[in-house]
C-alpha cells in the first residue's frame, strides 16, 4: 500500500518544491541581498534532486531498465544541475535564463506528478 | 471332502482371473475411447476457418488456432477446449458481422478459451449466454462495444484477461451467477469497468479497474458478491453499489480523478510554502 502512494507522494512534493524553488531563484535575481532567498533555494534544491534520484530508481524498479528512460531522467536531472550553476554563478549574462529554466523545472515536476499517480 | 474342496479353489483363481481380464479390456476400451475422443484440429492447417474447425469437432476436442488474423464470427454450442499457439497478442480474431458479437458461446457448459485477442464488434468481442463453466484465460477483449458479456450464465471462471478500451464497458454481467472473475484488467472503458446487473453470488478479485469514464465496479440489484483486492483507481466513481445486499467487500482500493486538479494545487501549495520558508528563514536568520 505504501508503495502504491509513495511515488505520487514524492512527486507531488518535488513539485510544490520545484514551485518555491521557482520564486526563490527569480527572488535572487531581482533583490540586492539574496541570503534569504538563496537558502531557500539551496535547501528546496538538494530536496528535490534526492527525491528526483528517488523516483528514478522507482520507475525502474516498477518499469525496468531501458536506456532511453535513463537518457530522459538524465535530461531532466542535467535541466535542474544547469539551473543551479547559473544561480551559483550569479553572472549577468546567464541570469535571465533562470526564469525559463525555473519554469521547464516545474513542468518537469508536473509531468512526474503526472505519471506517479498510481493505476 | 478333498475333492470338493479342490473344485471350490479352482472356481475361485478362475473366477478371479476373468475378473481381472475383464476389467482390464474394459478400461483399456474406455481408455480408447477416450484418447479417441479428444481430437486436435488445427487451424489454418487442417481447416482455414476458427468456425470450420468448430463446426467439425465434436465435444471435447482441442482446437488449436495458428497466430494470424481472423476476419470472423464465432458460435460455440458444445464443449470445446479452444486456444492459440501464437499467443495473445499474435492471434486476433475480429467480428466479419460487426451487429454479432466476435465470440459467441452459447447453451453449453466446459468450454474453455485460452490466448486470443477479440475485437471490432459493435456487440461484444466476447458474449457467453446462457452456459455454465465457460473458462476464459488470457484473453483480450478490446476495442469493441463491450468487451466481455456474460448472460444467464453460472461458474465461469475469467483470469488473467484484458476488458480494455471498449466502447461502453469492459465485463457486464447480467442475471449471471457463481462466476469468478479474477486477476483482470477492465480499464479505459467508455462508461464502466465492469457492470453486475441483477448478477449475485459472484467472486471478483485482484482485478485492476482504472481510468474508466463513469464507474469503475457498479452493482446494481446484485446480492452476495464477494468483492476483494480490487482496484479501482481515478474513475469517476469508484466501486458503487446501489440496490444491492449483502455484498462482501475487503481490501479494495480506490482512488478518485483527482489528476487533473491536483497539480494545481500543488503549484498554488508551492507558493505557499516558498512564503512559510521566507518567514521562517527571516526569524532564524533575520534580514
Amino acid at each position: 500500500m505504501i508503495l502504491l502512494y509513495l511515488p505520487t507522494v514524492l512527486a507531488s512534493l518535488g513539485l510544490i518544491l520545484a514551485t518555491s524553488s521557482f520564486i526563490s531563484g527569480l527572488q535572487i535575481i531581482r533583490t540586492s541581498n539574496p541570503s534569504i532567498d538563496a537558502k531557500i533555494h539551496k535547501f528546496n534544491g538538494y530536496v528535490s534532486i534526492s527525491i528526483y534520484i528517488i523516483l528514478t530508481v522507482f520507475g525502474f524498479v516498477n518499469s525496468g531498465f531501458n536506456p532511453l528512460v535513463l537518457l530522459a531522467w538524465l535530461s531532466g536531472l542535467s535541466v535542474i544541475l544547469v539551473k543551479l550553476w547559473i544561480v551559483k554563478k550569479r553572472r549577468r549574462t546567464l541570469k535571465k535564463y533562470v526564469s525559463w529554466f525555473g519554469v521547464t523545472i516545474v513542468i518537469i515536476w508536473l509531468y512526474l506528478t503526472y505519471i506517479h499517480i498510481p493505476i | 471332502m478333498r475333492t470338493t474342496l479342490k473344485v471350490s479353489c479352482f472356481s475361485w483363481t478362475y473366477a478371479k482371473n476373468l475378473s481381472f481380464i475383464i476389467a482390464s479390456a474394459l478400461l483399456l476400451i474406455y481408455g480408447s475411447a477416450a484418447v479417441a475422443q479428444a481430437a486436435v484440429l488445427r487451424v489454418p492447417g487442417e481447416y482455414k476457418k476458427i468456425q470450420a474447425a468448430v463446426d467439425a469437432a465434436s465435444p471435447g476436442d482441442v482446437i488449436i488456432v495458428a497466430g494470424g488474423a481472423y476476419l470472423e464470427n464465432i458460435l460455440i454450442k458444445k464443449p470445446l477446449s479452444i486456444r492459440s499457439s501464437g499467443g495473445v497478442d499474435e492471434t486476433v480474431i475480429e467480428a466479419a458481422d460487426k451487429t454479432k458479437a466476435t465470440v459467441t458461446v452459447e447453451g453449453t457448459s466446459g468450454v474453455s478459451l485460452v490466448g486470443f485477442t477479440f475485437k471490432g464488434s459493435e456487440s461484444a468481442g466476447l458474449r457467453i449466454f446462457n452456459s455454465k463453466g465457460v473458462r476464459v484465460i488470457n484473453i483480450k477483449a478490446v476495442e469493441s462495444e463491450n468487451g466481455a458479456v456474460l448472460i444467464s450464465s453460472t461458474e465461469t471462471q475469467i483470469f488473467n484477461s484484458n476488458m480494455d478500451y471498449n466502447t461502453s464497458f469492459g465485463l457486464y454481467l447480467e442475471r449471471s451467477q457463481y462466476n469468478n472473475i479474477r486477476e483482470n484488467t477492465m480499464s479505459y472503458n467508455g462508461d464502466k469497468g465492469l457492470f453486475l446487473s441483477y448478477s449475485s453470488n459472484n467472486t471478483i478479485s485482484g482485478n485492476s479497474v482504472n481510468l474508466n469514464s463513469w464507474n469503475g465496479i457498479l452493482l446494481w440489484f446484485s446480492n452476495d458478491n464477494n468483492i476483494n483486492n480490487n482496484r479501482t483507481l481515478r474513475n469517476t466513481y469508484g466501486l458503487v453499489i446501489g440496490e444491492s445486499s449483502g455484498n462482501i467487500l475487503t481490501d479494495n482500493v480506490t482512488l478518485p480523478n483527482i489528476f487533473i486538479i491536483m497539480p494545481v494545487l500543488l503549484i498554488y501549495t508551492g507558493v505557499l510554502v516558498y512564503l512559510i520558508q521566507k518567514y521562517t528563514v527571516t526569524l532564524l536568520y533575520g534580514d
